[in-house]
Parts: structure tokens; C-alpha cells; sequence
């Protein structure tokens, strides 16, 4: 019989972590969302900030620029205002560069004030060497992007005006540093505005919604990790349903080993399965989004509830190990 | 004699103190006032490493994951907090000759005096003037007798409803009086402003009439019952409650609280008399304060039969202790006074608290001068727990907060063992009305325990 610490008042029921429980069982020390609900990430609307160009919504990598094609598509399904507004095929030619900098308007452009889109990173990769630049295969450079977010931030006070964005002056299949380019293209592009203009009595107002040039149907959402059942198996990020038990109905054994299951395993068999989304024995997404709550077991002390209270409290297993 | 003895509550650990009962143990730590329900074990284990020392102590608190708790930074003394609640002796004088009385007859050891209109007014324009939109703030009337003025109460009360409605402001209001003056125009008042009405009563006809009688020596109980009878019968939004000053006595209090309880009083609440002026016979001594402890527990099992029923039973000490227990409140004052509560004076002097109107111990300015800041900062400073000498290692302290800061002042600190052990028996209480009555801790919004 393990010791009962039960926390009783408010204070108390706030502030205690039961043994075993990591620190982000915490509402105070959990990493959680910043989107309430994750209804959206505003971040996409990197995508389209750039008018006549798309760009991938992680990297500086133009994807394409605006074709009719593409407003062929957008008429085919009735978006107001899209259909309208055609993208420029003048930019063709930038298909596969990638964006280094953005300044100011050019008129007032003092020379130094354009603002990188990345950084290098650097770190320690082993505790002998210091810090280096940290590149990988996929990434030779070690490129890091700005959050997006804070590099919207940095140039919402040019939304409507042509801005200067500089590329490579070639295709680049890998990201590259900004500083690192001797003679970048420099184009003048006008930046959208983030929330929708509209003209009331011949003067334009902001309306309190983002504006419809700079997502279509979906883009919004598209990068969430929904549905949320997903979190179950993905998400090692500590978001909250990344908070849950791994290895349990831990047994020692005679040799010291220890013998348990992995939670998400179909059959408990003692024998740990190691995570594989592929694997047969464990359970897989569509099980998880279609009966979460019947597949997965509470854990009481380690162990696997043996059922379920009339008021829906895992019954403890206490037989003796 | 109840088993709650001061041996039972005595300090043993600062940290830490263990209530058990025959059926639970639970376990207090005073940082944060957090309780846990412990089994027999985990209490033994407590118990053995008290003996045993800090050491021990501090090892068993890591064992159980109880060092893990963040730690409530009160150390510091608030600067220049905001004034939430003023009170106005806006009558420094009485009708009635209570022996024990803070106030010496009403008058405070001075002449009799009404406070004037604009002193009334100038005290909540600093009220009001500093408060934002949607703040809740209070305005209390005392004396004295507050209803010896009653013209300046009632017209402070209306312009001051006006105004915090004008700016935005959340405002109640609140009375303590003897009761022998309430006229129907008082009522409707009361009750259009939603007043906290406090009425003080000491016990029955007879006990009453010879703790609070008139000045001439009649008894005042029969008048004031004529009096607010019509207001306990009439409480919508305002409440009236009943408050018992326990004076040796007057120490039958399951029959006085009974009474009043029937009488249709909002909630009763009791007092005890720690700090009489010179040498009244009614300041309660040791072996009083041990009868009045095992009273308040009668009651209190009164209480927690009717709650176990669905009851009400508005024993105010209780239900209050409740309250704050449920919660974990965790004070380093016993009382907002000198914080973000003063009183005010009928001159227009500002003093820390009702009870220091016209005593240097508490002055903190005036109306005129404006709050004295370094008055207040040096008040705050000497008046923090950690600087209280017998408290800093005692379990309850931020529970109690270090005592009400005139009797500790004027008398000292005669009432701890009371106050541990009615703080001990409502720890047990409420273990227990957590299974009995659950109903009482419903949610940390919603106010189930408010009386009504």
C-alpha cells in the first residue's frame, strides 16, 4: 500500500504534483498552446503577404509566382474579391529563389535598415567543440527562420506600399544566409495588408478580419496538427496530450530488467513495443479518432485501471505484483 | 472539555502542523495553507520526524513531494497599497454605557462629536477618486453610534451611490450599530444601498441588558429587537446579521446563537473581548477563552449536523473559517487595516482602523494632509507576521495573520491558544463536511457559503 497524500483545499489541489507526475502535468509549468482551441495560425498568411508571389509558408522559398491560372481556379469556386485579383506573371522569373531581405519603401530606404528573413544557428553539438554553426544535410547552411509572427510584426508599418525585397539571383535548391549573398535581385513588391480594407462613405477602414488576399479556404489551418486525437501519437513538443504515460505495468525482474507495456499497445503482453505508427500492435490514428476514450486505460499507481466506477473513476488493480 | 487542548495545538514545526480526528488525518502546511488528507502512516511518520528535527522534517516533505511547492513570496510589505474600505466614525458618541467598549463610551476618551457633511463627503471622494471602473470597494459607517448623525449618514450614503454609479464603480456599504436608534427611514435605506447591517447584541434579554445598557442603566434589548425586527423581516438586498462581543459574562453561546439564528438573522457571528479599556471586570482571561473555545465547537457540531442535513445554520465563525480554509488563504496581516482599509475620524484625522480613531498608535494623516505614506509604510513594516516575535515560528500565522493589531498592541496576544484551537477544530470540520456536505465547497466561483 503506497503512503495517500491527498491534496484537499484549493491552495492545495493548485499547488501539489503527485509522485511520478512530470512537471508539465502543471497548468504553471505546462507549455501549452498559445490558440486557445487552435482554431487557426495566423502565421500562414506568409504565404500570400507578398503580392504576385507565393512563397512556402516555412522557408523563404518561392513556391510560384501568381498565375491566371490560379485565378481560373479561384473563379471556379466563387471567392469573392480572389477572383478579382489577378496575381503577377511578371514575377515568374523568381520561381525557386529565395527571399533574403525586406526593406522599407524605396524612397525611404537609408541603405542598412532592410531586415533579414533568417539567421544562422549555431550551438553546442558536443560539449568538446563550443559553439558552431549548426548545419544539417538538408540544410548545409544551418539557415534558421525568424518566427514569423515577430517578422510580420517588424514590417506592418509599410502594409499597401511597395516594399524591397531582395533574393538570390539564382534558384537555390538549399537555404542560404543572407549575408552570405555578394549581389542579390532586388524587386520592388507590395506588401497586402493584414486585415481587410473596406471603403465606407469613400473613405478605406480596417475591418476586424484577416485579409481575404492572404489565405485561401483551409491555409489558415492547414499546418494545425489536428484533429487533436493525433496528439496522442505525434506532437513531441509537450503540448498537453503529449503528456501522457508511456511505459506501464512496470514489473522487476530477477536479472534487474524491468518488464512493462508501452500504453498504446493492444495487448498487454509485458514485452515494451516500441513506437511505430506502422505496427499492428500498437493502436493507430483511426483508432485514436474514432474511440479514443475506449481504447486508451487510466493509470492508477503505474498500472492499468482494471475498469471503470459507477461514477467514472478508474478502478485501481491492486493485485499484488 | 473538548479533546482540542492547547498541548494538541501547540506549535511543534513552522512548517507544518497534523489534525487528526477519528477518522482522518490531515495535514497542514503553513506556507500557502495547503491541506492534504494523509493515512495513518504518512501522520505517524509526521509526528516521529517532528520529534526528530528539521532534518527529518524537511526529508519527509521530499519524500512526499511537498518541497515542491512554490513557495508564497509575502515577505515583502505591500507599498503604497491602493484604499479599498474607509469607515467613518461619523458619530463619536453613544447612547449606551457598554463597560468594555474600544471606544470609551463612544466618545473615545474625548468630547462627544457628529462628523460634518463635507468630512463625511471629502472621505469618500478618497475613496472613489483613486479607484478605476468595475472596482468593488466599501464605505462603512461606525462610531460611536453611526445613527447619532443620522442626517450625514444618510446623505454621504446617497451622493456616494451616485457617484461610484457615475464613474463606474462597485461600492457596498456597511453599518455597525446598537441598534436602539434604527427608525423605517433607516431600513429604507438599508435596503435600497444593499447595507451589511451589523447589530450588536450580546446574548438573551438579560445577559444583554447587562453588558449593553442604556447610559441611565436601563436595558436596550426590548428596543432594539422593536426596532430591526422590521429589517430582519425585510432583507432582499441588504443583510443583517448579528454580531456577540463574548465577555466572560456571556459565555452561553449555543443558546444565544440558537436565538438569534431563529430570530431570522443573516448570520451570528462572536467576538471575543481581548482588549477592554483600563480595568474593565469583561476582558476574557485564559480559562475564559478555553470555555469559549469549547462553546464555539458546540456550535460548531450544531452546524455540521444541520450542513450534513442541507441546513442553514449561519454560525458565522464557521462559516467564514470555512471559507478561508477551503480556499488556503494565506495572510501576512490579520486584517487590511493601515493597508487598503482606514478609518476616518469626525475631526477628518485618518487612523489604521475604527479602533484606532483618535489613538496615535494608528494615525496615518488626514483628510486635509492626505494619507501619511510614511506612516503607513512604517505601520506595514512593524505590522508584517514575520516581524511578530512569538508568531514567526507558529503553524496558524498565515491563517491568523498575527492578531487584530489593536488588542496585540494595547494587551498583547492572551487569545493564541483559542485561536489555534478553533483554527484546529475547523481543519477537522472541514475534513469531514468535505464528505458530508459537499455542497458547501461547490465551486471556487460561485459563493456556496455565503449565508444565504
Amino acid at each position: 500500500m503506497t503512503d495517500m497524500i491527498k491534496p484537499q483545499n484549493l491552495a492545495a489541489q493548485l499547488g501539489y504534483r503527485g509522485r511520478g507526475n512530470p512537471p508539465n502535468s502543471h497548468p504553471v509549468s505546462a507549455i501549452s498552446n498559445c490558440f486557445p482551441g487552435l482554431e487557426f495560425d495566423f502565421r500562414a498568411v506568409w504565404r500570400r503577404m507578398l503580392k504576385g508571389l507565393v512563397l512556402s509558408e516555412n522557408t523563404n522559398f518561392v513556391v510560384q509566382p501568381g498565375t491566371s491560372s490560379e485565378a481560373e481556379t479561384d473563379a471556379k469556386v466563387s471567392i469573392p474579391n480572389l477572383v478579382a485579383e489577378a496575381e503577377d506573371p511578371s514575377l515568374d522569373y523568381l520561381k525557386g529563389h529565395r527571399l533574403l531581405y525586406i526593406g522599407p519603401p524605396r524612397e525611404s530606404l537609408g541603405g542598412t535598415e532592410k531586415l533579414p528573413i533568417s539567421v544562422a544557428t549555431s550551438g553546442i553539438a558536443n560539449p568538446q567543440l563550443g559553439t558552431q554553426p549548426l548545419g544539417t544535410l538538408a540544410n548545409p547552411n544551418g539557415v534558421s527562420f525568424m518566427e514569423w509572427s515577430n517578422s510580420f510584426a517588424r514590417i506592418m508599418a509599410w502594409q499597401g506600399q511597395k516594399v524591397t525585397c531582395y533574393f538570390t539571383p539564382k534558384p537555390s535548391d538549399t537555404e542560404v544566409l543572407p549575408e552570405s549573398v555578394a549581389a542579390p535581385l532586388i524587386v520592388d513588391i507590395e506588401l497586402r495588408h493584414f486585415f481587410q480594407q473596406t471603403v465606407v462613405d469613400s473613405v478605406t477602414v480596417q475591418l476586424p478580419v484577416i485579409n481575404i488576399e492572404l489565405a485561401r479556404p483551409g491555409e489558415l489551418s492547414q499546418g494545425l496538427c489536428s484533429p487533436w486525437q493525433n496528439d496522442y501519437r505525434e506532437c513531441a513538443c509537450y503540448y498537453w496530450a503529449a503528456s501522457r504515460p508511456d511505459y506501464v505495468n512496470i514489473e522487476d525482474t530477477a536479472t534487474g530488467e524491468s518488464r512493462g507495456d508501452n500504453w498504446m499497445s493492444k495487448e498487454r503482453t509485458g514485452e515494451y513495443i516500441l513506437d511505430d505508427r506502422a505496427d499492428q500492435r500498437l493502436l493507430s490514428y483511426d483508432d485514436l479518432f474514432r474511440d479514443w476514450e475506449g481504447k486508451l486505460r487510466f493509470q492508477i499507481d503505474g498500472r492499468d485501471a482494471i475498469g471503470i466506477d459507477k461514477d467514472g473513476r478508474g478502478i485501481p488493480d491492486t493485485r499484488k505484483l | 472539555m473538548s479533546a482540542i487542548t492547547a498541548s494538541v495545538t501547540r506549535p511543534r514545526h513552522p512548517a507544518l502542523h497534523l489534525v487528526s480526528d477519528a477518522d482522518r488525518h490531515q495535514l497542514l502546511l503553513a506556507d500557502g495553507s495547503r491541506i492534504f488528507e494523509i493515512d495513518q502512516a504518512v501522520a505517524e511518520a509526521f509526528t516521529a520526524a517532528i520529534e526528530q528535527g528539521d532534518e527529518s522534517v524537511q526529508a519527509l516533505l521530499t519524500l512526499h513531494n511537498l518541497d515542491m511547492l512554490a513557495p508564497i513570496r509575502d515577505g515583502d510589505q505591500p507599498i503604497e497599497p491602493p484604499i479599498r474600505a474607509i469607515s467613518l466614525a461619523v458619530a463619536q458618541k453613544c447612547n449606551l454605557g457598554c463597560s468594555y467598549c474600544y471606544a470609551k463610551g463612544g466618545d473615545f476618551g474625548g468630547p462627544r462629536k457628529n462628523m460634518p457633511l463635507d468630512t463625511a463627503l471629502a472621505s469618500v471622494e478618497l475613496l472613489l477618486s483613486a479607484a478605476k471602473p468595475g472596482e468593488r470597494l466599501n464605505l462603512a459607517f461606525l462610531g460611536g453610534e453611526p445613527l447619532a448623525n443620522r442626517a450625514v449618514l444618510h446623505e454621504a450614503t446617497r451622493q456616494a451611490a451616485q457617484t461610484a454609479r457615475e464613474r463606474g464603480l462597485d461600492l457596498g456599504f456597511s453599518i455597525t450599530t446598537n441598534g436602539t436608534l434604527v427608525t423605517a427611514a433607516d431600513i429604507d435605506l438599508f435596503e435600497t444601498h444593499g447595507f451589511a447591517v451589523t447589530v450588536s447584541l450580546d446574548g438573551p434579554r438579560d445577559t444583554h441588558d447587562a453588558l449593553r445598557p442604556f447610559k441611565g442603566g436601563a436595558g436596550s434589548f426590548d428596543r432594539i429587537m422593536a426596532n430591526i425586527t422590521p429589517a430582519l423581516a425585510r432583507q432582499g438586498r441588504m443583510q443583517v446579521s448579528a454580531r456577540i462581543t463574548v465577555t466572560p459574562r456571556n459565555l452561553a453561546l449555543s443558546a444565544t446563537l440558537d436565538a438569534f439564528v431563529a430570530a431570522g438573522f443573516h448570520s451570528v457571528g462572536f467576538s471575543p473581548m481581548l482588549s477592554a479599556p483600563d480595568d474593565s471586570p469583561d476582558e476574557m482571561a485564559a480559562e475564559d477563552l478555553a470555555i469559549l473555545l469549547d462553546q464555539m465547537i458546540a456550535c460548531g457540531a450544531v452546524f455540521e449536523t444541520a450542513a450534513a442535513a442541507g441546513r442553514r445554520y449561519p454560525f458565522a465563525n464557521l462559516l467564514n473559517a470555512l471559507k478561508e480554509i477551503h480556499k488556503g488563504t494565506h495572510r501576512p496581516y490579520a486584517c487590511g487595516a493601515g493597508a487598503g482599509y482606514l478609518a476616518v475620524s469626525a475631526d477628518g484625522d485618518l487612523a489604521a482602523c475604527h479602533r484606532f480613531v483618535g489613538d496615535e498608535a494608528g494615525a496615518m494623516g488626514d483628510l486635509g494632509g492626505g494619507l501619511d505614506r510614511a506612516a503607513q509604510a512604517a505601520w506595514l513594516a512593524d505590522r508584517h507576521v514575520h516581524r511578530q516575535t512569538p508568531c514567526r515560528d507558529c503553524w496558524a500565522r498565515y491563517l491568523c495573520g498575527g492578531g487584530c493589531h489593536h488588542e496585540v498592541i494595547h494587551r498583547g496576544r492572551p487569545a493564541c491558544d483559542f485561536i489555534r484551537g478553533w483554527l484546529h477544530y475547523s481543519i477537522a470540520a472541514y475534513g469531514r463536511l468535505r464528505l458530508t456536505a459537499p455542497a458547501l465547497f461547490g465551486s471556487a466561483q460561485s459563493r456556496p457559503m455565503s449565508a444565504r
